[in-house]
């Protein structure tokens, strides 16, 4: 087995506000895969972004505290590193994308400018190799006649052709791995599709590790290898594509399916998870879904939930008690399999 | 039996104009000849990508801007005919929930106050005391506490402030209401909860819905009929079921195909 390129254990940030302090990713952990794609996924504010912002280090200090755990990359501890060493890894070997190209694009230089301004900084190029590097950047993201368009504005371009520019720029330096939030969610549909198609034949490539970013369960069935599934800054359940999708075991990730309109059927009503996602002064003890859960056990009020794997020999990892194997959750197991077959 | 809404040959062009004298040089067909009506009780849903003019196309409709040009008929009345007066009335009957819930709920106003001030307005209420239990029956329709009256939306989440533009739009007993990307912004779990409650609504308080939206499986789960629009254009009207499962433009199939989706 190749080993994984990078290996993120117990990664937990703190947010210092005032006098008191909030966790906002709480112990997760995962590896990326060479030329594999893990998908990140969960409601709003459920500490996705701020995951792939801490393990990049570009939460600023304060409010953030130092984050524990480790982030480890060709046998280093991302997280030891210090600012100088960081940056040389950061955008060139792990690069980002995000959601808004347009607010990641300077709209006073061109789109040449800041190609060019990578290609010095990370490249040691100059001049015209520079030049010669941002063209073949753009060709290589499918942008026909590279050559004008760098000397374009971010204004003077759609919002597909600058998220491909924002692709271009993040693959300039060859990344091992790269992480991408909310791609796509700013496009139209037809644009998206163009885009995922994009990622998937530089990745087929370049074999790069994708950390995917987003709430779209139709993106995600279509790009990912792996899936975490994120409540309350914690992971709550994991596992490859197809056990996510065909057997979710967690309670949240069966409601998040349930909750989805089909493009292929209509059912009846929809049936959305009760309640809504707690704000973290609120954050319930025990299992943090436990109040909007209809499989709630008196067990679920209380102290720390452990992962459980689901299957023996499979990846497939849930926090939740369902899964303990007690007699009580046994006997509760049954209703979930029909919640999901309906 | 007439439709509550007949639209036909509606346009709408923005001018451009350049050059010192800011003359007109030519226009924005943003909205260019198109045709729809929705019936009484039923759902017309809209796709389209952005800029396809279909929140343009949703306001020329119901004359929130005044179209360059075409027909429309209210209740078999002339929209186009109506004067500003009229039109104030029958404003009663067309309500409108938007994209941002909190962007279109006056952040000074309480809930009471939002939802309360229509209902004082078109006097289906007289006293403080009517308006204030008229307030407190919609704010239960639509899921929320009486209590919550007195306070301001930034108090609420997401999904409870697009509850509060529901109600201020039910308020009113409307018969048709235009649902600009009405659960674009939400979360699934959320959006699941409004999609919910705005067809609870409609079977119970039975009205129309305009529904705009580029989620084709939220329009799918919703709309009786479907109209896709493409650079301002009508590219296919279809019922729902036949649209989806065979349609008929090739625009459409791009469309239907791009969708990224699971089994």
């Amino acid at each position: 087995m190749i080993p994984p390129l990078l290996e993120v254990r117990d990664l937990t940030t703190r947010f210092k506000i005032g006098d008191e302090i909030w966790t906002i990713v709480d112990r997760i952990g995962f590896d990326l895969c060479q030329g594999k794609t893990l998908a990140l996924v969960g409601e709003s504010g459920c500490g996705k972004s701020m995951t792939a912002l801490t393990l990049m280090r570009m939460l600023p200090q304060p409010p953030a505290l130092v984050p524990t755990g480790s982030v480890l990359y060709n046998n280093q501890n991302l997280l030891d590193l210090s600012e100088k060493e960081m940056r040389k890894i950061r955008g060139s070997k792990i690069a980002m994308i995000f959601q808004d190209p347009m607010s990641s694009l300077n709209p006073v230089y061109t789109i040449g400018n800041q190609l060019m301004e990578v290609a010095e900084l990370h490249l040691n190029l100059t001049g015209d190799e520079a030049f010669q590097s941002a063209e073949e950047a753009l060709k290589a993201v499918g942008i026909s006649n590279a050559s004008e368009r760098l000397f374009a504005y971010p204004h003077q371009l759609s919002g597909g052709l600058k998220q491909r520019v924002m692709i271009a720029m993040a693959l300039m330096c060859n990344p091992d791995i790269l992480i991408a939030d909310e791609p796509t969610t700013a496009l139209d549909v037809t644009i998206q599709a163009q885009v995922l198609q994009l990622f998937k034949d530089i990745q087929e490539k370049k074999g790069l590790a994708i950390l995917l970013i987003t709430h779209d369960m139709g993106v995600v069935s279509e790009m990912a290898d792996e899936v975490m599934v994120m409540y309350t800054a914690q992971a709550i359940e994991k596992g490859n594509v197809q056990e996510i999708f065909n057997y979710p075991v967690h309670p949240y990730t069966l409601g998040l399916f349930q909750s989805l309109p089909s493009l292929h059927n209509r059912k009846g009503p929809l049936r959305p998870i009760k309640g809504q996602v707690p704000s973290f002064q609120h954050i319930p003890g025990g299992c943090r879904f436990h109040p909007r859960c209809p499989f709630s056990m008196e067990k679920c009020q209380t102290g720390l939930v452990k992962d459980f794997i689901i299957h023996d020999r499979s990846s497939h990892i849930a926090k939740c008690w369902l899964h303990d194997g007690s007699e009580e959750s046994i006997r509760k197991l049954p209703l979930l399999k029909l919640e999901e077959s309906s | 039996m007439t439709p509550l809404l007949e639209v036909r040959g509606l346009k709408k062009y923005f001018p451009i104009y350049t050059g010192l004298f800011r003359r007109q040089t030519g226009d924005v067909r943003a909205v260019d000849g198109i045709d729809f009506s929705i019936p009484k009780g039923k759902v017309l849903g809209m796709v389209g990508e952005s800029g396809s003019g279909k929140s343009t196309a949703a306001r020329a409709a119901i004359r929130l801007i005044e179209p360059t040009a075409g027909d429309i008929h209210f209740m078999g009345r002339s929209l186009l005919e109506l004067n500003d007066k009229e039109l104030k009335v029958i404003r009663k009957d067309i309500q409108m929930i938007f994209q941002d819930p909190y962007a279109s709920l006056n952040p000074r106003k309480t809930i009471l106050e939002s939802i309360g001030e229509a209902i004082l307005y078109h006097q289906i209420v007289s006293s403080k005391e009517e308006q204030y239990e008229y307030v407190a029956i919609v704010l239960q329709k639509v899921g929320l506490s009486p209590d919550s009256m007195n306070r301001y939306p930034h108090e609420f989440s997401g999904g409870q402030q697009q509850r509060i533009c529901i109600g201020r739009a039910i308020a009113l007993n409307p018969k048709l209401i235009v649902c600009d990307e009405a659960v674009s912004a939400l979360d699934v779990s959320i959006q699941a909860q409004i999609l919910n409650l705005l067809m609870e609504l409609k079977e119970t308080l039975h009205f129309s819905y305009f529904f705009i939206s580029h989620n084709l499986a939220v329009i799918r789960h919703i709309a009786d009929e479907v109209v896709v629009l493409y650079a301002g254009k009508v590219v296919e009207t279809q019922e729902t079921e036949r649209l989806f499962e065979d349609p008929q433009h090739p625009y459409t199939r791009i469309l239907l195909a791009s969708v990224p989706n699971y089994k």
